[in-house]
């Protein structure tokens, strides 16, 4: 095994899976504004199973099936990863083949994720860095660059990102029409002439 | 210099032909068990993750979660959520529901369908994950126990590794024997019943008797397999044997074990309730006890209520590793078996 590179510890690992699930998210809360500037309650369901349909259901099996093996074999790492500085390869440091990739990020991580993510936590105290999904499919990562200053800056604006855009979409829902809706529906029952009203604003859509 | 396990086991199986001695003793089986679970922590490991992945197994086989698989029938055996929310709320929900079931009326067909395609996706994806995650869980489990068998520190690397190699067979025996002989009690219970309802006098007494005559020989079929199920994932993890073969040499061993196998199953089955169900009984005792306690002293029904919450918490923390280790302990205890019967009664061929 090469002495130079360096395996890299809890910390780095941590920063880069923030910053992935940060980068992850970015597309869900762009999503979330769009559903919260809903004016309807009809136009809301709409939207909301629109959301479902491209994007949150599709976006599981991609990033599993795809995006996750992909950046692994071509890249050696998923995106937060990469601007951590850090790479995924084998024990010898070639890159991982589409098999033991999909296994990692799958399999791997549930059976890191057992008794209170014991298996994620092992990297602290094991000598090379390993957690259980790394010893798993013979898997190790390592620092390719010191860029931690920058994933952290990265990790910072892309928090205060998704948190404007989630406290938008908050507000956009409880200052906006479609949350009286939800409250007179809940006081006084519909009635036919009242759903007959309802359903044009839809088919406009 | 240490003796690897097997080497031992290959030297009594020589000393068992010779003095008729039975090839395995349950306290032995036990006691070797105990000794390499204790010893070797991986083990608890790759057991929870059998106990994990593998819901669907039982007492005479390696988990020790059989309980989960009661979740879906108690779903299953309450009321739909939705009727009784009806009831409960009345009229007002009604009027609710009406503006739901219009709203989602108006969504277009072609979302449905999108969603509903998608979800099964999702679902196959799913299920081809855990069989994947099954079937490298028990490969790793036993290939563990095999090294700490062989007097060798077994590690999660060298046990996953050697596991990627039986996956296929694994997933294999997880599917196709069940799948077949499913489909073949369907098929003659089908026949046997159409058999009964078309037909009129002595046949129809020919029908009813090969029917009872089919169920017994299905609770045989079943038996068999569920017990040739145990020892073929061995045959397909240490001997590097394919599926069909690992069930046929499984198959083999099964009859000629059939009655040891039995017995040793029934006891790992209230080895796990003592295991499981002790701490349970103690913690309802407290809980009952706190509760009727309530109204003669409330201090002690108050003290009684808290410590069985927390012993309850305590064993909610604690029952994935408890079955770790039982899966891991049962585990052991049928690799141990296996490894002395590995090689007799025609298995080899």
């Amino acid at each position: 095994m090469d002495q130079t590179i360096k395996p890299a510890g809890f910390r780095l690992r941590v920063l880069a899976h923030l910053n992935e699930w940060m980068l992850q998210m970015l597309p869900h809360t762009l999503f979330w504004l769009y559903i919260s500037n809903s004016q309807t309650l009809n136009l809301f369901v709409y939207n909301l199973i629109l959301y479902l349909i491209i994007w949150l259901l599709p976006s599981i099996l991609l990033t599993t099936l795809v995006y996750y093996p992909w950046t692994t074999i071509h890249l050696q790492g998923n995106l937060g990863k990469l601007i951590t500085g850090l790479k995924v390869t084998d024990q010898n440091n070639k890159p991982l083949t589409y098999k033991r990739s999909l296994f990692r990020h799958t399999i791997g991580y549930a059976f890191s994720s057992i008794l209170f993510s014991l298996g994620f936590l092992s990297i602290i105290k094991d000598p090379q860095k390993l957690g259980w999904h790394d010893k798993a499919v013979g898997s190790k990562v390592s620092v390719t660059a010191n860029r931690w200053p920058l994933a952290l800056i990265v990790l910072l604006l892309l928090f205060i990102l998704n948190g404007f855009l989630v406290s938008s979409s908050f507000n956009n829902f409880l200052n906006g029409p479609l949350i009286n809706e939800i409250s007179s529906l809940m006081s006084t029952p519909v009635t036919p002439e009242d759903q007959s009203e309802l359903d044009p604003i839809l088919l406009e859509n | 210099m240490t003796i690897p396990y097997s080497h031992h086991i290959i030297r009594k199986e020589a000393t068992t032909i010779e003095n008729n001695q039975p090839d395995w003793t349950i306290g032995h089986l036990y006691e070797k068990s105990w000794e390499i679970v204790k010893k070797n922590k991986v083990l608890w490991i790759f057991g929870m993750a059998a106990a994990w992945f593998g819901g669907s197994q039982y007492n005479f086989s390696n988990s020790s979660s059989d309980s989960l698989d009661k979740l879906p029938k108690m779903f299953k055996d309450t009321p739909s959520s939705s009727q009784e929310v009806t009831q409960v709320l009345g009229a007002a929900t009604d009027s609710i529901a009406q503006t739901f079931q219009a709203i989602f009326s108006s969504i277009p067909a072609y979302f449905y369908f999108l969603l509903g395609l998608e979800i099964l996706a999702l679902v196959i994806f799913g299920i081809i994950i855990a069989l994947i995650g099954n079937a490298w869980s028990q490969g790793s489990l036993i290939q563990a126990i095999q090294a700490a068998l062989d007097n060798k520190k077994p590690t999660i690397q060298d046990a996953s590794e050697k596991a990627f190699l039986s996956i296929k067979p694994l997933i294999w025996l997880q599917i196709v024997p069940s799948l077949i002989m499913a489909i073949a009690l369907i098929v003659l219970f089908a026949v046997l019943i159409v058999g009964i309802v078309a037909t009129s006098g002595v046949l129809k007494i020919i029908f009813i008797i090969l029917t009872i005559i089919g169920v017994f020989l299905s609770i045989y079929g079943v038996l068999m397999l569920t017990l040739a199920q145990i020892w073929a994932p061995r045959v397909a993890i240490l001997d590097q044997k394919g599926g069909k073969d690992s069930l046929t040499r499984g198959y083999r061993l099964t009859r000629k074990k059939f009655w040891s196998m039995v017995l040793l199953g029934l006891i790992n089955t209230i080895l796990s309730g003592i295991v499981i169900g002790l701490p349970l009984i103690i913690m309802v005792g407290f809980l009952l006890g706190g509760a009727f306690s309530l109204n003669a002293n409330l201090s002690l029904g108050i003290f009684l209520l808290l410590f069985g919450g927390l012993l309850f918490l305590v064993f909610l923390l604690g029952y994935l590793l408890l079955s770790g280790i039982l899966t891991a302990f049962k585990a052991s205890i049928w690799t141990i078996a296996y490894n002395s019967i590995k090689g007799k009664y025609g298995s080899n061929n």
